[in-house]
């Protein structure tokens, strides 16, 4: 009965489960918050590649800038060159497949309550739109379809209106994390009609979109035994237009460039966290594991081992370590995971928040790590408090 | 009393903190048209002050029953505080806009802690009355 009772004394109290479980709560905190973020811009950065799909880009002359900013920030933006450039680009040697793309800027169109890069691609050549596509909800995509970016949504009857005539919505493509987000794709057999109707609704469209018989962007992608300079080359024989080349590969690293200064700020905030909180937390345990001396040594005269004392410390070290870290990565998880498109907006960086089973998955991580922490910078002070010659720490009570 | 106090003053920070969403911290869309998302902020506002009041009212009772009934009320709110901009008045239909991005994960985030605060509460309430009872007995 005694030893229960002294074994009750032992084990912390209510105020001192708090203090601590907050320094664990607060480390798992920014550990998940900045493990989130870090994951989820990589993700995006390395999703952008494989979303441009293709090995380059011809633009206009002087509309790298602007074509690169449509892709990267999401602003809008409308450049041409002759539609025969396709062809001319097509024959070249070394092409494999080419897909030819129109830009048009929308003004607030009655779907969205903000401006649309509005798309016309051809269904047939299109190796860009098709595997991004996630719910199918037509076969065939005509004239009056549209396939639609993840971040643009359907009207109840699954229509969308545009300059105000509606559209069957024939498919939604995947989240990319990037502008193309927001952009709606038609076919070219529509732009006669929306050309119509946008001037029609009072939208500007210049006097060359007028004109037609113009395309905005050739995605070129090359035969396996050309490499792209072999066939960059042919193209400057091959074509008659000026043009600028994006290439997807330098789109990518450009942005992985960016990243690096943002991976800086948030590993120094997670190693600073989980420094300040282990020096906390190592104080916290030193003053807890002191203030009980007077029961340490009584179990040690009962006839408790040193392990047996130091498995009792432990084991509250380990529950409040559990409680702390699930706690602080489902604040972290609150705070971060409905946040994902808002920081992502933030950096300008294209971001891919993390699934259910990641997140599942980096809370496991992070509460074996946590507590792991917790338990690393408890073990000196226990150590020492319970090597501690019963009769020396009685007496020093005494005094 | 520390009930009070304490539940009193995280009600009405909450409130503030509420109304604060939709105006200052993540405002919905600025527009000259009068979006989905402006009579959402607006109502998001009234629903904020309403939480200040029932938090201010909160310290004068001591009754526990009535407390109780207090974060019943709040616990109320807090779906509706959700329910505003995802079911009743709605946001902007493209899902880039600011009111998507910024207001809609806060609403939803203090709606939820809204919720888990004044939940936890009324169970307290409700087992502290009967702990009352059962002593008095």
């Amino acid at each position: 009965m005694k030893q229960l009772n002294v074994y009750k004394r032992a084990k912390i109290n209510k105020t001192q489960v708090g203090l601590l479980i907050a320094p664990v709560v607060l480390l798992s905190f920014v550990l998940f918050a900045s493990f989130v973020i870090d994951q989820s811009l990589k993700k995006g950065v390395d999703n952008l590649g494989k979303r441009i799909g293709s090995d380059f880009i011809i633009v206009p002359m002087g509309s790298k800038k602007d074509a690169e900013n449509i892709l990267l920030e999401g602003s809008r933006g409308v450049f041409y060159f002759d539609e025969k450039i396709y062809d001319e680009i097509k024959n070249t040697e070394g092409v494999k497949e080419t897909s030819k793309q129109f830009f048009l800027k929308s003004m607030a169109a009655d779907c969205c309550s903000s401006e649309v890069e509005i798309i016309f691609y051809d269904p047939d050549t299109d190796f860009l739109i098709g595997p991004w596509i996630s719910s199918e909800y037509s076969k065939e995509q005509d004239e009056n379809s549209v396939v639609i970016g993840s971040f643009v949504n359907r009207e109840d009857n699954g229509k969308i209106k545009i300059f105000g005539r509606e559209y069957t919505v024939a498919a939604q493509m995947a989240k990319t994390g990037t502008s193309l987000d927001s952009s709606i794709y038609f076919t070219f057999d529509s732009l006669d009609t929306i050309l119509s109707d946008a001037i029609e609704k009072g939208s500007f469209i210049t006097d060359e979109q007028r004109e037609g018989n113009l395309i905005s962007s050739v995605y070129v992608n090359t035969e396996d035994n050309y490499s792209v300079t072999e066939v960059l080359n042919n193209l400057k024989e091959n074509v008659h237009y000026e043009y600028d080349v994006i290439y997807s590969k330098e789109l990518s690293a450009k942005m992985a460039s960016n990243l690096g200064d943002i991976y800086k700020i948030v590993h120094l905030a997670s190693i600073s966290a989980a420094l300040f909180c282990s020096v906390i937390l190592f104080f916290f345990n030193f003053t807890i594991v002191n203030s009980k001396k007077t029961e340490i040594a009584l179990m040690r005269i009962i006839g408790l081992s040193k392990r047996e004392i130091i498995g009792i410390f432990l084991a509250d070290e380990l529950f409040t370590g559990i409680i702390g870290s699930v706690m602080g990565s489902l604040i972290g998880a609150l705070f971060t995971i409905p946040f994902g498109d808002y920081i992502g907006n933030l950096f300008e960086m294209p971001y891919l928040g993390p699934n259910i089973l990641n997140v599942v998955i980096i809370i496991l991580l992070i509460t074996l790590l946590a507590t792991g922490i917790g338990i690393a910078v408890s073990l000196y002070p226990v150590y020492v408090v319970s090597t501690l010659d019963p009769y020396t720490a009685l007496r020093r009570e005494g005094e | 009393m520390k009930n009070r106090i304490s539940l009193s003053i995280t009600y009405v920070v909450l409130g503030v903190l509420l109304t604060l969403i939709p105006t200052v911290i993540f405002p919905v869309c600025v527009s000259e048209k009068k979006m989905s998302c402006f009579y959402t902020g607006r109502a998001e506002v009234g629903l904020g002050l309403l939480i200040i009041i029932l938090g201010i009212a909160y310290i004068l009772f001591k009754s526990s029953e009535l407390r109780a009934g207090i974060s019943i009320s709040v616990l109320g709110i807090s779906a509706l505080v959700a329910l505003f901009p995802l079911k009743i008045t709605g946001l902007c239909k493209m899902s880039d806009m600011a009111c998507r991005i910024g207001t809609l994960p806060g609403l939803v985030v203090i709606s939820i802690i809204i919720a888990a605060v004044s939940l936890v509460n009324f169970i307290f309430l409700i087992l502290l009355k009967k702990d009352k009872s059962n002593e008095t007995a």
